[in-house]
């Protein structure tokens, strides 16, 4: 059993880590440039850098968000990228230094290019000239986003009155293309090179501060995202948490008395029904409800619908027990009928496929009271794949949830996460999605120990290789 | 199985909705000339036949005809009725002509056509459901089959082939991650490329030099996969992954959700390879020589292909339910796009519109529950 159980959780926390990789390469894929986001929404939208000064402020920026440290702990890159290239910060120099760099395949040349060119701009920006100087800066803006080496020397030659003041940096440059464009990557330049680059990385950095607990803050409106999600959980577990409750309450009877009368036509219809609740959609109850609750005379008194907030603010359940209920009472039906549905077909069927094994005709015969057999021999077995089938429920539930707490309004995790989408404040998504997942991960592994607990089959064939 | 007829009737409008809800008419007389504009309209897009100005122009309903033979809803679910703005319930007095010309199912605040687009929502569902469960079963059954017929200790390979598979798996990488980075048709990509197909040409005909030792863990790569992706709720992950299409488009969707959904099917799968790949008569025919691909493909997968429909039905009655809260939520669906959700994303603002909640979510509620109820049957015909 133990090795049963050690193989399942280190299997489920090799997939929990390759769901935080993937999830890290989503954000930073989604996200956009975050330093030039901030920078904007610091100054207002206005927010305007001339690429060849731009290294100097962006890397400034990113060193002090953390984004100045490669992104995992190796690459396998080409060889005629240099160990330090994940140090060029703006991302329009990444994106023509690449380019370069694969027209030549000189690293060297390439760099002292940039270098000349950035030189230059500050020579530029220097002068005391208006004209002159507001002329090359914007000539340099076009070359600084040129990758093809004959054109920018075509930009570079101009008229001599022109030249005159920057005859040396011109030169400089001219000559750096020409060795250039004589320069072409060979094969061997383009042979994959695995690069170790130890811990100082971004994704350990933020993988670890989420392993202790430190989820960051929110790019949108600075809130920590701790606290965001410690308002909106409890919302979500009372909703899910009363939704599972009901179910199991009714279904539990309900599908031991439907197995007890097999061929009654109660129970045919029964099933039909269920089967119908089932396919519910319960965002369309959801709404219908709604609908009826904004009609005055609809019957709904007691919901109102923009009474969270107050619930929000004053306690909820332990001030006004009654009225916090009853406001849960909309979104927690439209999350029950459904899994009740289900498990009470479900409840039924293990039941029946209990009542048919062997030893129940034997204690049958025995002579033992029907009440005995009922609950002493039939309902732990029948009771069995309803374990299991908890952890199962769970995220089902968290996606319904998502779409209830959006129709009734609930500051939930589901609510949470559409605004969170919705105002693209991708870091509380992802940190949000891999939390979840973390929750249902857990999930499937008590369900598991609960299984293995429970049934001593498994228990004792846990070292041959499962099958299912 | 009365269930049948809903599929057929769903089956009908998804193919011939847009003959029977068409803005178009089927036969107009418009100064002097006769035209058919529904069947000519593909013509006149290929430029293949020319229209009067006015056709192109303006709206279908606001032209006035000498004489016109209507579709039988003579609106687009795209068409814009300029008379009957702003959610029209079906019982409210509405600003139309005729009978024939009314909007049996209201309208939507921009003043389109419930009932149109309630029928260019079959269509929807029927594309996104099949196209993403044929998708989720192609994947599904190749990478479930592959887990359970090898195991983890039945895919063995020599040394050499083993290093070799390495880097044919590490090399598609890099190939992939470098024509990203610099240009597909540059030639150090090329390079990659022939090396990568010389590589794998060694690796299929060359023969396995020494005795086929290493096992390859096919079955714990695939299975940590499908752990990883069943830990995240499908909402969850749909959503968590649509951001990275900049503008998604329906198939976008579809992938999205077959992504999503081959876990259960690879799961199936993978559990009865697992059992039948032992029995005798699959042992004889690996004596015959069989090759593998033709034993997984002829002696097992019909022997599956029976528990596969049950969960056939239930994806597709799965990739249903998502598209509809994707389009109810009104996050990655394009705009513009008319399904039943986004028929009741109107309903989150104005509660009080109930007609954009019924009919839509009617359909949806029957497709679930006929796909369901088929699923069951299939269930108790195959037990």
């Amino acid at each position: 059993m133990l090795t049963y159980l050690s193989k399942r959780i280190s299997t489920l926390i090799l997939s929990l880590w390759f769901i935080s990789i993937c999830l890290f390469y989503l954000q930073k894929n989604v996200a956009g440039d975050i330093v030039l986001l901030q920078s904007k929404a610091r100054s207002n939208g206005s927010f305007y850098i001339h690429p060849l000064a731009a290294e100097k402020v962006y890397g400034a920026e990113a060193v002090r968000l953390n984004l100045h440290k490669p992104l995992f702990y190796f690459s396998l890159k080409s060889a005629l990228f240099p160990d330090t290239f994940y140090r060029i910060q703006y991302p329009e120099a990444i994106k023509i230094q690449k380019k370069l760099l694969f027209q030549t395949g000189n690293w060297s040349l390439v760099q002292s290019y940039y270098q000349s060119l950035s030189s230059f701009y500050e020579k530029v920006s220097q002068l005391e000239n208006k004209r002159l100087s507001i002329f090359w800066k914007e000539r340099l803006q076009k070359i600084a986003y040129l990758d093809d080496l004959t054109a920018i020397n075509a930009n570079l030659s101009v008229s001599k009155e022109m030249e005159r003041p920057f005859d040396a940096e011109i030169r400089k440059v001219k000559g750096i293309i020409n060795q250039l464009s004589k320069c072409s990557p060979s094969f061997f330049n383009f042979f994959p090179v695995p690069k170790w680059y130890g811990f100082e990385n971004q994704y350990h950095e933020w993988f670890v501060k989420i392993i202790s607990g430190d989820f960051g803050t929110s790019t949108r409106d600075g809130r920590l995202v701790k606290d965001k999600l410690k308002e909106a959980i409890p919302w979500t577990l009372w909703v899910n948490g009363l939704a599972i409750g009901f179910a199991y309450l009714f279904s539990f009877p309900m599908g031991i008395l439907m197995a007890l009368m097999p061929k009654s036509i109660w129970t045919k219809w029964l099933n039909h029904f269920l089967l119908a609740l089932y396919a519910l959609p319960a965002f369309w109850i959801g709404s219908l409800l709604l609908f009826q609750a904004t009609l005055p005379g609809g019957g709904f008194s007691f919901f109102s619908i923009s009474g969270w907030t107050f619930y929000q603010q004053n306690g909820g359940f332990v001030n006004q027990p009654v009225p916090f209920l009853l406001q849960l009472s909309l979104p927690v039906f439209c999350m029950t009928y459904g899994l009740a549905a289900y498990l009470t077909a479900y409840m039924q069927s293990s039941f029946q496929k209990v009542l048919k094994e062997p030893y129940i005709l034997y204690a049958r015969t025995k002579g033992i009271s029907q009440f005995r057999l009922y609950f002493r021999h039939v309902l732990p077995n029948a009771l069995l794949p309803q374990i299991v089938f908890i952890a199962g429920v769970i995220p089902a539930l968290i996606t319904g949830s998502v779409v209830i707490e959006v129709i009734f309004n609930i500051p939930g995790m589901g609510r949470l996460l559409i605004d969170s989408i919705l105002s693209q404040d991708w870091s509380t998504v992802y940190t949000f999605v891999l939390l979840v997942s973390c929750l249902t991960a857990l999930g499937l592994i008590v369900s598991d120990i609960l299984l293995v607990i429970s049934d001593p089959r498994i228990r004792f064939s846990s070292t041959k290789n499962e099958g299912s | 199985m009365k269930i049948r007829y809903f599929f057929y009737i769903s089956l009908f409008l998804a193919v011939f909705g847009d003959w029977i809800a068409n803005e178009k008419p089927f036969f107009c007389r418009y100064q002097g000339k006769d035209y058919f504009p529904l069947f000519e309209a593909p013509f006149v897009k290929l430029g293949w036949k020319q229209w009067p100005e006015a056709f192109q122009m303006g709206s279908w309903i606001e032209l006035q005809f000498e004489r016109k033979v209507n579709t039988l809803i003579p609106y687009s679910p795209e068409t814009i009725d300029r008379n009957n703005l702003g959610l029209k319930s079906p019982f409210d007095i509405q600003n139309t002509n005729s009978l024939w010309s009314r909007h049996w199912m209201g309208t939507d605040r921009i003043g389109r056509d419930v009932l149109s687009g309630w029928i260019r929502g079959f269509r929807m569902a029927a594309s996104v459901g099949f196209l993403s469960v044929v998708i989720a079963g192609i994947l599904g059954i190749f990478l479930g089959g592959l887990a359970g017929y090898y195991g983890n200790d039945r895919f063995r390979l020599s040394l050499w082939k083993a290093v070799i598979l390495f880097i044919l798996i590490i090399g598609m990488f890099f190939w992939i991650s470098l024509g990203f980075e610099s240009n597909w048709e540059s030639k150090p990509v090329i390079y990659w490329l022939l090396i990568w197909v010389l590589l794998g040409i060694c690796y299929v005909f060359l023969p396995s030099l020494g005795r086929p030792r290493m096992a390859i863990p096919i079955d714990g790569f695939i299975g940590l996969l499908i752990q990883a992706i069943d830990a995240i709720p499908a909402l969850f992950f749909l959503l968590a992954l649509l951001p990275l299409a900049k503008n998604p488009d329906l198939l976008d969707i579809v992938l999205l959700i077959a992504i999503i959904r081959w876990t259960g099917i690879a799961r199936l799968v993978r559990a009865a390879f697992f059992k039948i790949r032992d029995l005798e008569y699959i042992q004889a025919a690996r004596l015959l020589n069989i090759n593998h691909f033709n034993i997984c493909w002829k002696h097992i997968l019909p022997n599956v292909m029976g528990s596969l429909w049950i969960i056939f039905a239930y994806s597709f009655a799965g990739a249903i339910l998502l598209e509809a809260y994707l389009g109810y939520l009104g996050i990655g669906m394009p705009s513009g796009t008319i399904s039943w959700g986004s028929q009741m994303q109107q309903v989150r603002e104005t509660p009080s519109a109930w007609w954009l909640a019924v009919f839509p979510g009617a359909a949806i509620f029957m497709s679930l529950f006929s796909l369901q109820r088929m699923g069951e049957l299939l269930e108790t015909k195959s037990l």
